[in-house]
């Protein structure tokens, strides 16, 4: 049987491109990636917070 | 004061305060318990910065960045040539990263006023909050159940999954193709934002 971690991470994953794949099949239904992406970057501490986790996300993966 | 009246003064304190910064400070403190010093660093310093934001408190710079896409394009692309052929953890990567880090909050730092979203897009956002909280919560008792048990074979957290996937080439150039298309489609919808506050 499959790890609980394991199974967890690949059901949030798998729900990911479900979410992504609809937005882009429904977009007046589930908005799509790029709009919400868009929106939320709108704000200055909501595209602080995302440049930060982006660059954290390099930094920690490779200097770790 | 009165109970009322400090509580009415506290709720006036945390107007319109940004959902990052008790975010970030968990994290930081997550990292603190953990014992891993820099990261709790960079999450204090995430936190504060996000403060200061909030309070309006962050010098604006005077030459507000002008986005060249192609210049953009090319530091990315540099950037990701440089985590894919450079030994990990190298000097490269940390001075490639130490100089990522003020171009990034430099070129976020520009004027636009918040949209405001139709239901359904309300909807769908908290959808991905959903999916990047239960992320963070599996992500969380893994770690928890590999301490406790002393077993981090079945109960992985994603930095032990991914560490040896990015010692493999084929590895570290999905996770680096990935980390930059991240960036890229980040700043092309920075781009239509300050073209669009422009006009």
């Amino acid at each position: 049987m499959l790890p609980i971690p394991y199974a967890g991470y690949l059901i949030v994953i798998t729900l990911g491109v479900v979410l992504w794949l609809a937005g882009r099949r429904w977009p007046s239904v589930i908005a799509p990636l790029g709009r919400i992406t868009r929106e939320v970057l709108s704000s200055l501490p909501s595209r602080i917070a995302i440049a930060l986790i982006w660059w954290w996300l390099g930094w920690h993966f490779f200097t770790n | 004061m009165s109970r009322l009246g400090r509580l009415k003064h506290v709720k006036k304190l945390l107007a319109g305060m940004s959902p990052w910064i008790p975010l970030f400070a968990f994290v930081c403190l997550f990292h603190i318990v953990r014992g891993v010093a820099s990261d709790a660093i960079l999450f204090g310093l995430f936190t504060l910065l996000e403060i200061a934001s909030w309070r309006g408190w962050l010098p604006r710079f005077k030459h507000r960045p002008n986005l060249n896409l192609w210049l953009v394009r090319g530091v990315l692309v540099g950037a990701g040539m440089t985590l894919f052929f450079a030994q990990r953890d190298s000097l490269a990567d940390h001075i490639l990263f130490l100089a990522l880090l003020p171009l990034a909050i430099w070129a976020v730092d520009f004027k636009h006023a918040p949209i405001r979203s139709p239901k359904f897009v309300v909807h769908t956002r908290w959808l991905w909050l959903t999916l990047a909280l239960t992320m963070a919560l599996v992500e969380l008792g893994a770690y928890i159940a590999a301490n406790i048990l002393k077993d981090d074979r079945n109960w992985p957290t994603v930095s032990v999954l991914v560490g040896p996937v990015l010692e493999a080439p084929f590895g570290r150039l999905v996770f680096v193709a990935i980390w930059v298309a991240i960036g890229w489609g980040m700043l092309r919808s920075m781009a239509s934002l300050r073209k669009g506050s422009e006009q």
